[in-house]
C-alpha cells in the first residue's frame, strides 16, 4: 500500500526492481506483488469524502485479483505490507481484519498522526490534512492504529504475525519504535527491521532490505518451496465415504466406535467431531509464524525394517505405518513434517497426549501455591473422601503412582473398572449397569489398591481422570475452559482445538484432545527452550520442566507421568490389547532422555525422550 | 455498466514499467463505487509459462 494522498497505484512500483531481482536470484521464492490505488483518502473509508480506499481493497480488490491471477486462495496466500500511509492503512486495515491475512508488515507510518486521531477522537487537523481536504478529516473513534490494536488484543482475534519497518533517518522513526512498544505491551509479538540511515523511502529500503521483508512474508506464511502444505485445499472425506462411513458406525451400546483397525480407525480417529460431541478449546492472541528450516537428512535417514532397508520418509508413506501426521521440530523450527494419511489442516484424536495437558494444568496451579502436590486428593476434590483414592497425595497420582487398582489394560472387558469409568464418560460399550457419572463413579470407587501410593507405577487414565476433576474444582471452572485460559489461548495457536465429550459435555480429560499436529507441536515447544518462538509469555514454567526432565518415582519414571509423555503413547508403539490404533504423531525432545518406566506391575514399559 | 471515472482517485497515469512482463498496469471496476480503479501487479518470472499453468502463487 503506497504512501501519500491522494490514492496512486503507481507510487511503490520502484519496489518491483528489488523484487524482481530477489525473486530471479533465487533468494526468495515467485511471489505476486500488488499495489492498489487507496482512493482519495489513501487506504481508508470516508464518508465525509464519499472515498472507500479499505473497502475497496478488502472486499472488492482481493477477491477479483484471486478470481484474476493464479494466487494462493484464502489467508495464507495473502500478506498485507504498505509504507508511510499506507503503513498506516497496514496497520488499520490488519487490526480491524486480521483474519485475512497471513503477514503483515507496516512501515514507515506516521503513528504520531494516528495518536492524535485517536486523542481528538477521530480528528485529523494536520498542516496537510488542512490542505489537502479543505478542513479536517473526521474519522470514527477508535479508527486510528492505536485503537484498533489495543482492540484487537482484548478480543483475541487471529492476528499474524507483524513486522515493522523503518529507517533510522525517517521522520518517523522514533514514532514507528513508540508504536512496537506499545504492540509488544499488548502480548503481541512484533518483528522489527531497521535500516541504518534509510530515509522515508520504501524504495531505498527495499534496495538494500527488500529481501529481508520478503523473507519475512514468506517465513510466517509458510511459502517456503517444499513445504507440505498443500497447495489448494483438500477435503478429509468425499461425500460417498462420509456417508459410507457414517452408516458403518456401531450402536454406542453395542460396540464402541474405536475397536476397529485399519483405515476405518484411521477415518473415525481424524472424524471424531463428526459422530460424537466435543466441546471446544479456544485459540487467542496472535498466531505464532513456525519457521521452516528443513532438514533432508531426516527424510532420508537409511533404517532397516523386518529386514529390508528404507528410508525413514518412505517408511512412514508405505503401509508399514499407520502414520497419519508428523511433525519435527528443532530449536523451534520445523525440520520435518509429512502428512502420510491426513490433511494438516484437520485434528485428529490424539488420545493419551491428553494427559499431557491435564498434567500441565495441576503444575501451572502448583507454582501459583493454589495446589500442594504432598496434600491427599479429597482436600481438593472432598467427593474423593471415603473413596479408593482418599489418602492418596496428587503428587502420587502425577506419578502414576496412586497405587489405586484401576488400570488401563484389558480393554475388552467391561467389567473393569477401568472400562466402567470408560463407559460413564461416553468412551465405551454402555449396559444398563454402566455408571451414570464419571464423577459419582470415582467418588464411590471401591477396587481396593494394588500397592501403597508411591510404590509403584502402573499407568491409568483414572489418575488423569482424577486430576481433571481437582482441575475443575481449584478453578472453578470446566476443564476445556481451564485449558482455553492456561494453555491455548497463550500458545500463539492456529486454530481451536477441542475435546471428545461423549457423555453430558464432560471432557475425556486423559484421552480426547482434538488438534492439528502444527499446534500440538506448537505445545510441545513450551517445554522447551525454544518456548517463546510460540507462546508471548511463559506458559510453562521452567520448575515444572526441571521436574520432568529430573525423574520421578518410583523407578525413575520421569514426574508427572501421567502427563509427562506427550510423547510416550503415541512415539512408542500405540499396539494395545491388539488395537492398533492409528497414530498422529509429535515428539518433543526435552532435552535429552526424560527417562524409561517399567511398570512394577505388569512388566510393561514406557519410554521417554 | 458505464465506469464513473473520478479524476485523482481513479486512475492514474500508467507508470514506466522497466519489464512490462512482470509489471503491469491495469483496472478493475469496483461494484460498491461503480468507477473504475487503477493498480499496478508483479507478476514473478515463469508466472505465464505454460508449464506453471496449474501453480498457485502467494500475494503481497
Amino acid at each position: 500500500m503506497h504512501g501519500g494522498r491522494p490514492g496512486n497505484e503507481s507510487c511503490s512500483v520502484s519496489l518491483a526492481d528489488p523484487i524482481d531481482r530477489a525473486i530471479r536470484a533465487d533468494k526468495v521464492g515467485p511471489v505476486i506483488y500488488v499495489f492498489p490505488n487507496g482512493g482519495l483518502v489513501s487506504h481508508y473509508d470516508s464518508a465525509q469524502h464519499d472515498s472507500y480506499g479499505e473497502r475497496v481493497f478488502v472486499d472488492e480488490l482481493i477477491p477479483y485479483i484471486e478470481r484474476t491471477y493464479h494466487t494462493l486462495p484464502g489467508r495464507a496466500g495473502r500478506a498485507l505490507q504498505g509504507f508511510s500511509q499506507g503503513g498506516r492503512g497496514t496497520a488499520r486495515i490488519v487490526f480491524r481484519r486480521p483474519e485475512l491475512f497471513c503477514s503483515a508488515a507496516p512501515g514507515g507510518g506516521g503513528y504520531v498522526t494516528e495518536r492524535s486521531i485517536s486523542d481528538s477522537g477521530g480528528i485529523e487537523d494536520t498542516p496537510t490534512a488542512l490542505r489537502n481536504y479543505g478542513g479536517p478529516l473526521r474519522f470514527a473513534p477508535e479508527d486510528n492504529v492505536w485503537d484498533l490494536a489495543a482492540h484487537a488484543a482484548e478480543t483475541r482475534v487471529a492476528l499474524p504475525p507483524l513486522l515493522v519497518w523503518v529507517g533510522t533517518n525517517d521522520f518517523n522513526y522514533e514514532a514507528n519504535l513508540d508504536y512496537l512498544r506499545y504492540l509488544e505491551g499488548l502480548g503481541m509479538a512484533v518483528d522489527r527491521l531497521v535500516v541504518p540511515n534509510a530515509g522515508h523511502h520504501p524504495g531505498v529500503i527495499y534496495a538494500s532490505h527488500g529481501v529481508d521483508i520478503m523473507t519475512f512474508h514468506e517465513r510466517v506464511c509458510d511459502w517456503l518451496p517444499g513445504s507440505s502444505r498443500p497447495e489448494r485445499f483438500q477435503p478429509s472425506s468425499s461425500v460417498e465415504e462420509t456417508l459410507a462411513r457414517h452408516a458403518a458406525l456401531p450402536e454406542p451400546d453395542e460396540e464402541i466406535w474405536w475397536r476397529q483397525t485399519g483405515q476405518t480407525m484411521a477415518w473415525r480417529n481424524r472424524h471424531v467431531h463428526q459422530f460424537a460431541p466435543t466441546v471446544t478449546i479456544y485459540r487467542g492472541g496472535q498466531v505464532s509464524g513456525l519457521r521452516s528450516r528443513p532438514m533432508p537428512e531426516i527424510a532420508g535417514f537409511e533404517l532397516t525394517v523386518d529386514g529390508e532397508s528404507t528410508q525413514f520418509d518412505e517408511l512412514l508413506r508405505s503401509g508399514r505405518s499407520t502414520t497419519m501426521g508428523l511433525v519435527v521440530l528443532h530449536r523451534g523450527e520445523v525440520v520435518f513434517e509429512t502428512y502420510p494419511e491426513m490433511q494438516p489442516h484437520e485434528r485428529p484424536i490424539w488420545w493419551s497426549v491428553t494427559k499431557v495437558l491435564t498434567g500441565n494444568l495441576v503444575g501451572i496451579l502448583e507454582d501459583r501455591g493454589l495446589i500442594d502436590v504432598d496434600q491427599p486428593v479429597e482436600h481438593y476434590v472432598p467427593e474423593l473422601t471415603g473413596s479408593d483414592y482418599e489418602g492418596v497425595r496428587v503428587r502420587d497420582i502425577l506419578d502414576m503412582a496412586s497405587g489405586v487398582d484401576c488400570p488401563d489394560g484389558d480393554y475388552s472387558d467391561p467389567t473393569t473398572c477401568y472400562m466402567q469409568l470408560e463407559a460413564s464418560l461416553g468412551d465405551a460399550e454402555r449396559t444398563a449397569d454402566s455408571p451414570d457419572s464419571p464423577y459419582a463413579y470415582l467418588a464411590n470407587l471401591d477396587v481396593g489398591r494394588w500397592a501403597e501410593p508411591g510404590t509403584g507405577f502402573d499407568y491409568s487414565g483414572a489418575n488423569t481422570v482424577v486430576l481433571g476433576w481437582a482441575v475443575e474444582k481449584v478453578t472453578g471452572v470446566s476443564f476445556h475452559d481451564a485449558v482455553s485460559r492456561e494453555i491455548w489461548t497463550l500458545l500463539g495457536a492456529e486454530h481451536d482445538a477441542a475435546i471428545y465429550a461423549a457423555r453430558s459435555g464432560i471432557p475425556l480429560t486423559s484421552g480426547g484432545l482434538l488438534a492439528t499436529p502444527r499446534d500440538v507441536a506448537r505445545f510441545g515447544l513450551l517445554f522447551t527452550p525454544s518456548a517463546v518462538k510460540t507462546a508471548q509469555r511463559p506458559v510453562v514454567s521452567s520448575r515444572h520442566v526441571e521436574h520432568l526432565r529430573s525423574g520421578g518415582r518410583p523407578n525413575g519414571c520421569a514426574r508427572h507421568v501421567s502427563a509427562a509423555a506427550v510423547f510416550l503413547m503415541e512415539s512408542s508403539t500405540t499396539s494395545t490389547s491388539g488395537t492398533a490404533f492409528s497414530r498422529t504423531m509429535t515428539y518433543t525432545k526435552v532435552g535429552g532422555p526424560v527417562g524409561v518406566c517399567s511398570s512394577t506391575r505388569t512388566a510393561t514399559w514406557w519410554q521417554f525422550g | 455498466m458505464t465506469p464513473r471515472v473520478l479524476e485523482l482517485v481513479g486512475v492514474s497515469e500508467e507508470p514506466d514499467v522497466r519489464d512490462p512482463a512482470t509489471l503491469r498496469h491495469a483496472t478493475f471496476v469496483s461494484p460498491s463505487m461503480q468507477v473504475e480503479v487503477g493498480y499496478c501487479v508483479y507478476l514473478p518470472p515463469g508466472y505465464a509459462d505454460s508449464a506453471n499453468a496449474d501453480r498457485r502463487y502467494p500475494v503481497v
